[in-house]
Order: C-alpha cells, then structure tokens, then sequence
C-alpha cells in the first residue's frame, strides 16, 4: 500500500500539473481503482473505460483535492465509486445481472469465513478491526445487504429481488444496518 | 425534506455512500453537500469506514488503458500529438484506426479522421488481431508520401465536441472541422484567430458542424511557431476594431501533422 504522504505530494503535484507525478500516482492507486471498478461494473471492458474517466476526472480535479478530506486513496475511491454507481444507473436497467459470459469471475464477498475472509488480513488497525467486528455483529440479512450496496451497487429493488424480499422490508435492513453500524461505532 | 435532523443527516450520508440513495433523492443530496461541509465530514466518515475494510483485492489494469488517459489528456489541453510520437505508445483504439484509414488519401486526412474519432471509447480487440494491425501499420507509414502541413485540435470548455484545424501552405487553405453539433447558443459564436509574429489574424468562425475551407489571409506566414486562438464573441464575431472582443477561451501551437 503506498504511503499517504507521498500520494498527497503527488496529487499536489498533479493539480500543478506535473505529468510525471500524475503518472506515478497511477502507477501506485489505479491497481485499487480497477479492482473497485471490476467489483462493480463486473465486466472488464466497463471497468476499464470507467478507470479512464476517473483518472481523467483525477488529473482535471486534483487542485481540488485537500488534505481534510481524508485520506488521499479515500478520495481516489471515491472518484472510483461514484463514477461507478452512475454508470450501474445508467446501465443495469437495459441488462440483466451479468452472468458468466464474461472473461473473469469475481467470487462472492463474504464475512463468515475467518480463515479464508479477505479481511482477516485486512485486520490491522484498531479502526477497521472495529469496523469489521460491528459488521459482523449485524443480522446476516442486513450484513449481506449493505455489502451488496456498497461494493456491488445494488439498489433497493435489486436488493429485493436478490433476496426475494419485499421492498420495504430489504429498504429498512440497509436502514436499520447503518444505524446498527453506526451507533457500535460511535460506542 | 428535513435535512436538519441530525440523525435524519447521517442516515442520508450513509446512503449516499452505500448508493442506495438513488434518483432525484441522490441529486438533491449531491446539491446539499456542495454546500454543506459538516454533511461532507458524515459521507467522509462512511467511506473511510468501507475503504478500512480492505475487501477489494487490487488488480492492475491492462497497459492500454494508461495509452488512452494520456491520449485523453493530451487532446483535452488541444495538443496534436505527433504521429511518430504516437506509433509508439498507440492504445488499441489507435492501432485500429489506422488500419481503418489505410485508404485514405493523404496523411493530413488521416490525422483529422484519427482526431476525431480517437476520442470515443476504447473497444478492447483480441490480441492476435492487434499484432496484425501492428505489421500493417508500418506498411502504411512506409508508402504513404507525406504532405506539408500543419494541425491542431481544439476542445472548448463546454464543449464534448472537437473542432480539427488543419493548415494547408501549399493551396493556402485553412480547413476546419467538427466532429458533432457545438451546443453553444445561437447567440453566440466562436472566432478562431491565427497568432503569429504579425498579430492575430481572424480566420473567421469555427464552424458549428461539419467543415469549413477558409483561404489564409495575404498577411499571414505560415511557421512553426504559429498558433491558433478561439475567442467566444456574440454573434457574427468580434466586435472590436482588430483582435477578439470576447474572451479567449484556448490558444494551442500549430503540430506539424507528419
């Protein structure tokens, strides 16, 4: 993982400009940018040209990048994930969930499993600790859902039919989930 | 709705951030947070929760993909880049379009079809086709006479369309094309001005879609150092005695197109 400091000097030097920096500064996120996108969108091409739009996006807006807010591979992914979550707007209505006519296949995000659970590795600081400890304190219908929303785009009615759940029921886990997340946060 | 709630405020971040927040809801929040900072601290705090957890595995892209961003970049400042610049470092995009343009008459054309269609979207090819592309590119460049000329590519700020300026010394003919409808107002127009060591030269106006042949000015000396300049003016063009009366919205050397 690159290291703050220098991603914040190169985003600086980005927004002067500096084509080398930028360069670089794809060089160390873009593998996270992809991966995100990849996650969402599900098909390499769309993940590919959504990658382009965020680093042209990243190299036009850089200047407006600025240390409060957050870290700066936080504010890369958010590029990444709003880019995305327009584009599964736009797209999902005209296609069906993909399938596996693709070139690749993600397996499914999961927190059940310790011993093959991606974030066990991730597990270092206390902040994320907590933050995984609390999602795994959620009922596993809210747990699941919230993953769902957040690193595969699902909307309300996707969520619905996913789970074959009403909608105002799968609407209020990912309410009640967030609350829930939030008040074993705040503790 | 009672955005001041602050509960009510943490659970819109919060779905903002998962993207569950969707419609009209979403853009009346995005509206709230430009002008919002604590609601920004709130979306913050949900994102860095998520991106803490570390579920996404880093996976670097294909190579092609740097090719296109730098492409992107260079044509958004209104920058040629050279051909033998670019056969080096072509994106699949590029690679495909001149095999596409190995009819094509002259290489200024060339330049101007590649311009304009270099901007959509890359469409990935299977790899065994690229290595064929390759060989029969240099076949191309091999035969192909070049002709003296100069270009450039515009992009206006609010503009998603480009315009291609191309010089032509030989016939004095300057050639301006666009690749799609200008959406700017009928009100207005924009006046592409030569710059050289003589002053700015109006060229007339750029056209708001498809081309145009303007005959270069007796004044004007066609050299490397020149460049272009777009000012927005109202209708017609400037109203001042000599130069834009509006302001200059690019300035951009003139590339040698081969």
């Amino acid at each position: 993982m690159a290291d703050p400091t220098e991603l914040t000097r190169l985003l600086h030097a980005t927004a002067a400009g500096d084509r080398r920096a930028f360069s670089q500064l794809y060089q160390l996120t873009s593998p996270h940018l992809f991966g995100l996108l990849l996650r969402m969108l599900q098909r390499r091409d769309w993940a590919e040209e959504a990658l382009q739009d965020c680093f042209f996006k990243i190299w036009q807006k850089a200047e407006t990048y600025a240390s409060e807010k957050g870290a700066p591979l936080t504010w890369l992914l958010s590029v990444a994930r709003y880019r995305a979550l327009d584009l599964l707007r736009m797209r999902r209505p005209e296609v069906e969930m993909p399938d596996g006519d693709d070139d690749f296949s993600l397996p499914p995000l999961t927190l059940q499993d310790d011993a093959q659970d991606p974030m066990a590795r991730a597990v270092e600081g206390q902040g994320i600790a907590r933050m995984h400890a609390c999602l795994k304190n959620l009922p596993a219908e809210q747990r699941d859902a919230l993953l769902l929303a957040y690193y595969e785009g699902y909307t309300h009615q996707e969520l619905s039919v996913r789970f074959g759940a009403p909608l105002g029921t799968v609407k209020s886990w990912v309410r009640r989930g967030l609350a829930r997340l939030r008040d074993c946060l705040d503790q | 709705m009672k955005y001041q709630s602050s509960k009510l405020r943490q659970m819109l971040a919060a779905e903002y951030v998962t993207g569950t927040l969707t419609g009209a809801a979403r853009r009346r929040f995005r509206r709230l947070l430009a002008a919002d900072p604590l609601l920004r601290d709130e979306v913050r705090y949900w994102e860095s929760r998520f991106d803490e957890l570390g579920l996404i595995e880093p996976l670097p892209p294909r190579e092609q993909v740097w090719a296109e961003i730098d492409h992107r970049i260079r044509a958004a400042e209104g920058k040629v880049v050279p051909l033998s610049e670019r056969r080096g470092q072509a994106g699949l995009t590029f690679l495909r379009l001149w095999a596409g343009v190995a009819t094509a008459a002259s290489l200024v054309m060339a330049v101007l079809l590649l311009r304009q269609l270099g901007t959509e979207p890359p469409v990935p090819a299977p790899e065994i086709v690229k290595v064929k592309e390759i060989v029969e590119v240099k076949k191309i460049v091999e035969v192909k006479v070049p002709v003296q000329a100069y270009v450039a590519a515009l992009r206006l700020p609010d503009e998603e369309v480009q315009w291609t300026v191309s010089v032509l010394p030989d016939t004095r003919t300057v050639r301006v094309l666009v690749n799609g409808p200008a959406k700017l107002t009928a009100a207005q127009d924009y006046e592409l001005w030569w710059i050289g060591d003589e002053g700015a030269t109006s060229l007339g106006l750029l056209p708001r879609q498809g081309s145009l042949n303007v005959a270069l000015p007796q004044q004007v000396r066609v050299q490397p150092s020149a460049k272009v300049a777009v000012s927005l003016e109202p209708a017609g063009g400037s109203r001042a005695a000599a130069g834009p009366s509006g302001p200059v919205l690019l300035a951009t050397p003139l590339m040698p197109s081969v």
